[in-house]
């Protein structure tokens, strides 16, 4: 695929995917023209009208049918997708380049990163550097909004690096420590 | 006398209902703020504001001493606590007392007699009305706490007198848990209360928990403005409310409203108060407790019976008659709340503080929104986690009910996450339908849900369901049009691929008691 960002966006040449969803996995092609949007799925094809509304919610008309949807990139290639009373959570990787999120965590084996699940504040370390620690064992407690969360560690193992201390705000995925 | 202006001790959705009343009352108003509440809307709504201090709650919202100080610098001559923060502090009422302020709640001795279970309970049977049957004195020795527990009959509950949110509460179930569950709640209830007194009750399974909305002046007159069912609760919390209980008739209905106003003249209440009660299988009901001042779930109230609240607290507060008599409170249709908080269903409801980057409100027949929030403010970590409530109105339950996913569907919300995808599956839930729950009915929802995560609807293997097609038409659009959109994040031990995770959020979490 020679093309740039631009050439697509004019009608250009398909941009292709591996779509990953739970459970399922596809090989996408798509290909744009103002707000049409075409997908073929092996040898299915679909149509759709798709406009953005405002920073990540889009309009799109699919056979006739109206869906007013949000779109969460939490990290690369990650795509949450917010539904009437459901959200969707599928990955698109460029097959020639990337490889799956899921492949490189299960590539990362070793050490175990623990990180925050929502953004708040650190009000509790409870190991040290070089400690080891039991699989459930509470390591550190995160407060937001008057709920306090304590991590607990996955499996036992040393906590090898901490990269938090009491009172540091910190964000939703941000690294606090790694065991090894 | 009416007051001229009135200082609201509060923030967030409460303090921005506070200013409408007044606004609409002609009285102006006085908001105070901590160092990171600058840019939140009520500061913005109101007439004046004083900056009271540092983030923390403890040091701004709670300080007694600088509420007062910002009261007397703005010539305020009443102060309305809202819920929360310093709603139910006897000692902050007569404060307001010794400056010369009004305050606009019920007199501290209703508020001291009701803020100990113990010394509640025992007032409460002395006025005929029913209480959990169990002990009205703190429990002085084990002997005794065996003895009685054998005459109520187990299960029965352990709680602490000065209890609240879930702190030294032990559930008993035969007497050889007994001795243990003394010594820890006990000891826990020293630890959170500093007051180790303990009573006993009997355990009600799963019971329905209905509350009963009054109002009393300072001439002695007292009515009942009818129930509101709170039975929808996630951790000891209310999500949901409605009004009229499909559990109740109007029997019942009436008994309630008259032990609630029977509650209201034993503690010598004024002002706008709720009567807490547990009602069991049988329709036997009981008083829990008494909410001395206005609760979270106010607006069903405000939209069956038509009375203004925050305004009848302001009028009693000034020594005003009521302007209504009990024949005049005739309940008309059916109303819900659900309330809104900054909160991720999807991932074990966490916390979802941050930038609310597109905010859009639902409006049309029938709905209310009190939010104090708006589009481009960032929700702070520091304070509650209710960002909004939405309240609807209808003719039948049944049509309150749409009207309620219709606004929750209208409600659009970027930036944070909400509670909003799970109403929707409560409002869809066929025994919330029926009128069929008790207190346990999120965790049984929870439970179904926690089976039910995101799978495709039946479809053959290799093709791909409608829903996921939109969402992969949605993310491939995205991705064209932010260059890959990719900030990276780094990797972590978890499986990327989030599934629902609304049940099983095993660690601990306490937001504090429930209102």
């Amino acid at each position: 695929m020679g093309g740039t960002d631009e050439d697509i966006r004019q009608g250009g040449l398909p941009l292709k995917f591996e779509a990953y969803f739970d459970d399922q996995s596809f090989p996408v092609e798509i290909q744009e023209s103002g707000s049409r949007i075409e997908l073929r799925i092996n040898e299915e094809r679909y149509e759709a009208d798709v406009i953005g509304v405002s920073l990540g919610r889009y309009s799109i008309v699919l056979g006739g049918k109206v869906f007013d949807v949000h779109v969460d990139a939490p990290r690369s290639g990650e795509f949450q997708v917010s539904l009437r009373d459901r959200r969707i959570t599928l990955e698109l990787v460029d097959p020639r380049k990337l490889k799956s999120l899921r492949h490189r965590h299960a590539d990362s084996g070793g050490d175990l990163s623990i990180s925050s699940p929502m953004p708040g504040k650190v009000v509790r370390l409870l190991v040290a550097e070089g400690q080891t620690v039991e699989p459930g064992q509470g390591v550190i407690v995160v407060e937001a909004m008057k709920m306090q969360n304590e991590l607990k560690a996955p499996r036992s193992g040393t906590i090898k690096s901490l990269n938090a201390h009491e009172g540091k705000t910190v964000n939703a995925g941000e690294e606090l420590m790694v065991i090894a | 006398m009416m007051f001229q202006k009135i200082l609201i001790a509060n923030r967030g959705e409460i303090a921005v209902r506070v200013i409408r009343a007044c606004r609409e009352m002609d009285i102006r108003t006085v908001a105070v703020y901590s160092e990171r509440d600058r840019a939140s809307l009520h500061v913005r709504m109101a007439d004046e504001a004083i900056l009271i201090g540092p983030p923390p709650a403890s040091e701004s919202y709670l300080s007694i001493e600088k509420i007062i100080a910002a009261a007397k610098e703005t010539g305020a001559e009443a102060i309305h606590p809202g819920y929360g923060f310093l709603s139910e502090n006897a000692g902050f009422a007569e404060a307001c007392e010794r400056s010369g302020i009004a305050f606009i709640g019920p007199p501290a001795i209703a508020m001291h007699l009701m803020g100990s279970k113990i010394s509640a309970r025992a007032a409460m049977k002395s006025a005929g009305v029913p209480i959990v049957p169990g002990t009205i004195q703190p429990i002085l020795d084990n002997r005794e706490a065996f003895a009685i527990a054998r005459e109520i009959g187990f299960p029965i509950m352990v709680k602490a007198a000065a209890g609240g949110g879930g702190k030294g509460l032990r559930l008993v179930n035969a007497e050889a848990e007994l001795e243990s569950a003394i010594r820890t709640a006990r000891s826990e209830a020293l630890n959170a209360f500093r007051d180790d007194a303990i009573y006993i009750e009997k355990f009600l399974d799963q019971p329905r928990h209905i509350e009963i909305q009054i109002l009393a002046d300072s001439q002695g007159h007292v009515i009942s403005l009818g129930e509101r069912e709170c039975s929808i609760q996630r951790r000891h919390q209310k999500v949901m409310e409605e009004t009229p209980s499909t559990f109740i008739n109007d029997s019942i209905r009436g008994r309630m409203g008259e032990a609630a106003v029977a509650v209201g003249r034993a503690c010598g209440y004024v002002n706008a108060g709720t009567v807490e009660f547990l009602v069991d299988s049988r329709k036997d009901f009981y008083f829990l407790e008494m909410n001395t001042r206005l609760q979270v779930e106010h607006p069903i109230t405000e939209w069956v019976t038509g009375i203004d609240l925050v305004k009848e607290q302001i009028w009693i507060a000034a020594g005003e008659a009521l302007h209504f008599s009990q024949e005049d409170i005739r309940p008309r249709g059916a109303a819900i709340e659900c309330r809104i908080y900054a909160e991720d269903p999807y991932n074990h409801f966490y916390p979802s503080p941050g930038k609310l980057t597109v905010l859009g409100r639902p409006a049309g027949p029938g709905v209310r929104i009190d939010s104090g929030a708006y589009e481009g403010w960032d929700v702070p970590l520091e304070y509650d986690p209710l960002l909004a409530k939405v309240a609807v109105w209808g003719n039948t339950r049944g049509e309150a009910i749409s009207r309620l996913r219709r606004a929750l569907l209208e409600y659009e919300v970027v930036g944070i996450q909400t509670g909003i995808p799970f109403y929707q599956r409560i409002l869809r839930h066929p025994d919330f339908l029926l009128g069929n729950y008790d207190t346990g009915f999120i965790d049984k929802v929870l439970r179904e849900e926690s089976m039910g995560v995101d799978e495709s609807p039946s479809t053959p293997p290799g093709s791909l369901e409608e829903g996921r097609l939109v969402a992969l038409m949605a993310a491939a659009v995205h991705t064209l049009h932010n260059g890959g959109d990719s900030k990276p994040v780094a990797l972590t031990g978890e499986t990327p691929m989030s599934r629902w995770k609304w049940a099983g959020r095993t660690k601990i979490f306490d937001r504090g008691g429930s209102r």
